[in-house]
């Protein structure tokens, strides 16, 4: 009797802890609907979310062209008072819960960006599944849903294109790659103003294809204004984020001729001083390029020549970062070269003069003085200029 | 009455306060038994002293909702409200 | 009965694992700001003398750990109630981390899991731990460590392509109240804590050196917690560091090598896990020990079971919340352990060395003594 009721407790006690076991919340792979990217746009207090979904069955048949892996993305739109409230309307339209870990690419309206961009970025870094690592962008001039409504010619989805042109910026030295992560640090640290970059849409032959721009400026958690490409590699070289890029040199002796310099490699120092109690930026920006092109039958390649070529690039150089930095002084007061950051870091006395939240108004009339040290190497495969036969 | 239709429900219904009221229902049978016959009255008495209250609060804290966190009933004593 | 006895490298190891606990996991020390490191090298110099008390009353009463000394030195009642205190503190210890760590599993990995699920589980290895004995938690700790070093040297070699020191500047500028401040946040929590140390272990001739030993695990397990936090607070800057509940999940998050190795938060799990229930199973075992001691009894473990489910229940009500454990730990804990830290161990500390005084002076004291411990 007292061995079958052991034997019976034993029996019930398995089946309990059978039932207990495995995942409390586990998810099959087929239960989720997988986040690749996700627009926030805003009208009416009702923010508008729009995410790109991926549907790993479908287009099997486009396996093969262009490097697609098949994979045909689908839109989904909702939207609620908050983020939050959208994405959990979004299940009764998607019909699976919304798995965020994979999402590469965030994509905030001009106006929700004008509006104040932390209603959107809490929640993402308070969200479990969201990573900090995602790319933030906002877009210019449109709605940020427009943007995922484009299509990519040889990536499946948006997101996936924008994922890998911002993953290799450095290519064109005129994209500023931000992650939500870096976002947030750049927001909340002292003496620097946040940046990201600018997405449009744009019209290609027929379709509406992305094209990632140039940055945004923020001051505090508000969108101020724009800088343009060109813009936006000063910005690069400031902020010493500069990897590879092109600049453009003109020769003294032929005004029209243009050099194409490749930029291999660049450093920036910043150091600050005190002129009549001004702060003044001095930047060092040494850059180390080669000659990519020669657009006329001049010399830059003898020694003459390549000296002349560097001085009249550091000269041109010196003067566009000088205007970018009186434009953004003037323009837009955000500190997005980190003047501030640097003065708090390298000379705390200073910045304990300034009375707290007194950057933006010191920050116009910091002084800078740039010295830029252009290094050329090589001349790609061609030792001399294309020359024309007589 | 319970309905089992699958293992999720299965687990909300029971509630991990089960599991947990079994387990040391379990373990304070055999254990109590063990002393009772090694003659340890004293351990004995102190075993199910520390052991059927914390039974009982297993059983409350299954049927309540939002208790209130030691830490906030401190708080309320000490006379200290929460920020 | 029956004694049990760990060797020199054993208690070392349990020191660091002890140390490196749930401190790795937590943000410990963020009045410090930029200045996190010497915050951590401040709380270990503070720590140097405590230590150097707690291994001198130990060395004092040789074959006696801190629960006899106190019934031999206080006398019956004030010893027992004394170690009913330091019993109940290694029970609120216990509780506490077992709430971090079921604060992190849920918050960072399990949000829809109910919080208390990860904390049974643990709570259950704590109480099986202690039925088996300190040997084997020794012995687990054993096999532990080198998996958490290979762990952590990897992580953290991962690590150094985001570790910028521009987010460590200005070091050590007009705050040196916030570097005191956090250093006696560190000093409380995880460095101090230690004492539970003395109510398990013992000198003995296998372990003479007590100073040795607590030394070596002073300096070694700070020196991880000081590796630890620099790295962190440099890849993700002091405000976020700040913001966040556990910035060392954060900042592992940002490893991306090649695009290859990535996601490795699980490794900080890792961590946490085998050091963290080393850490419980210490407390939890000195609670059981202190609670058989004040009740007057010789064995201990059976108040495992019993003290298991009420440090369940104590650890699940605990709080309700994150930003109430964040808030305790921050404002509360360090007033709490003073007395247990501090004040007790120096009080004992000084009667001791009357009474050893005492004894050397009269061998009949001596003689008496022996016979009755």
């Amino acid at each position: 009797m007292k061995k079958s009721a052991c034997v019976l407790l034993v029996i019930w006690h398995l089946f309990v802890l059978w039932s207990m076991a495995g995942c409390w919340n586990f998810r099959e792979i087929r239960d989720l609907a997988v986040v690749i990217g996700a627009s926030f746009d805003k009208k009416d207090d009702q923010i508008y979310l729009t995410v790109e979904v991926l549907n790993p069955k479908g287009g099997e048949q486009d396996r093969g062209t262009s490097g697609s892996l098949g994979i045909k993305p689908q839109l989904f739109e909702g939207s609620g008072k908050t983020v939050f409230e959208a994405v959990r309307n979004m299940i009764s339209k998607v019909g699976r819960k919304l798995y965020w870990s994979h999402a590469r690419v965030f994509i905030v309206s001009e106006d929700v960006a004008k509006e104040g961009i932390i209603q959107i970025i809490d929640w993402i870094n308070r969200d479990a599944e969201v990573r900090p690592q995602t790319w933030i962008l906002v877009s210019k001039g449109q709605a940020a849903g427009d943007i995922l409504r484009t299509r990519s010619k040889l990536f499946d989805t948006v997101s996936m294109q924008i994922d890998t042109l911002l993953r290799s910026q450095g290519n064109s030295g005129k994209l500023l790659a931000v992650t939500v992560g870096d976002f947030m640090e750049e927001m909340q640290k002292p003496g620097v103003g946040a940046v990201a970059p600018t997405v449009e849409s744009m019209k290609d032959e027929r379709e509406q294809i992305p094209e990632v721009t140039g940055s945004a400026l923020f001051r505090e958690e508000r969108l101020v204004g724009f800088l343009n490409g060109e813009e936006t590699m000063y910005l690069l070289f400031l902020r010493n984020q500069m990897k590879k890029g092109t600049l453009i040199a003109a020769t003294a002796d032929h005004p029209k001729a243009n050099v194409s310099l490749e930029v291999f490699r660049s450093h920036t120092i910043k150091t600050v001083r005190l002129v009549d109690d001004r702060p003044v930026v001095d930047i060092w920006i040494d850059c180390l390029t080669g000659i990519a092109e020669i657009s006329k039958e001049n010399d830059v390649i003898s020694e003459r020549g390549s000296q002349k070529l560097t001085e009249r690039t550091n000269e041109r150089l010196q003067n566009k970062i000088t205007d970018t930095i009186k434009k953004v002084q003037k323009e837009y007061g955000t500190d997005v070269f980190g003047f501030g950051n640097l003065i708090y870091r390298e000379r705390p006395d200073i910045w304990g003069t300034i009375p707290k939240g007194g950057w933006s108004k010191v920050f116009p009339t910091v002084g800078t003085n740039v010295n830029v040290n252009i290094m050329l190497r090589g001349s790609a495969k061609l030792s001399e200029p294309t020359r024309v036969g007589e | 009455m319970l309905s089992f239709q699958n293992r999720q429900e299965l687990v909300n219904e029971l509630e991990y306060h089960y599991f947990i009221f079994v387990l040391f229902s379990f373990f304070g049978l055999v254990e109590a038994r063990q002393l009772y016959r090694q003659k340890q009255r004293k351990e004995l008495a102190f075993y199910l002293f520390l052991l059927l209250p914390g039974l009982v609060f297993t059983v409350y804290m299954a049927t309540q909702v939002g208790l209130l966190s030691i830490a906030e009933r401190l708080d309320f004593w000490l006379g200290r409200m929460p920020q | 009965m029956r004694r049990e006895l760990l060797s020199f490298k054993q208690i070392v190891y349990l020191l660091i694992l002890f140390i490196t606990g749930s401190t790795i996991i937590l943000p410990v020390g963020t009045e410090a700001k930029q200045d996190i490191w010497a915050a951590v090298i401040l709380a270990i110099v503070m720590t140097v003398p405590m230590v150097l008390v707690y291994a001198r009353i130990l060395s004092l009463f040789p074959e006696r750990n801190l629960l006899e000394i106190n019934e031999q030195i206080l006398g019956k009642i004030v010893g027992r109630f004394i170690n009913f205190m330091f019993a109940f503190y290694a029970f609120t210890l216990c509780a506490l981390v077992l709430d971090n760590f079921g604060q992190f599993i849920n918050v960072t990995a399990m949000p829809e899991t109910p919080l208390a699920i990860p904390m049974v589980i643990l709570c259950l290895l704590a109480l099986w731990a202690t039925k088996e004995g300190l040997e084997v938690i020794a012995r687990s700790g054993e096999i532990y460590f080198p998996i958490i070093v290979f762990a952590a040297a990897f992580t953290f070699l991962f690590l150094t392509p985001n570790l910028n020191i521009q987010r460590l500047q200005p070091p050590l500028h007009q705050n040196s109240e916030g570097i005191v401040s956090a250093a006696l946040h560190l000093f409380s929590f995880p460095f101090a804590e230690t004492v539970i140390f003395m109510m398990i272990i013992y000198s003995s001739k296998k372990t003479k050196a007590m100073t040795k030993v607590y030394l070596a695990g002073l300096v070694i397990g700070g020196a991880i917690i000081l590796l630890s936090v620099t790295s962190v607070m440099a890849v993700i800057g002091p405000e976020r560091y700040q913001a966040t509940y556990f910035p060392a999940y954060l900042a592992v998050q940002t490893i991306n090598v090649g695009d290859f190795l990535q996601r490795v938060e699980v490794v900080v799990f890792l961590i946490a896990i085998f050091a963290g229930f080393t850490k419980i199973s210490l407390c939890f075992y000195a609670a059981c020990k202190g609670f058989s001691n004040a009740l007057g009894c010789k064995e201990y473990p059976f108040l495992a079971v019993p003290l298991g489910l009420l440090e369940f229940l104590f650890a699940a009500n605990l709080f309700n919340n994150t930003k109430q454990m964040a808030r305790w730990a921050s404002e509360v804990y360090l007033y709490f352990a003073f007395p247990f830290q501090v004040a007790l161990p120096l009080i004992l500390w000084i009667v001791g060395e009357v009474k050893q005084r005492g004894r050397q002076g009269s061998p009949e004291v001596d003689l008496h003594d022996e016979s009755q411990g």
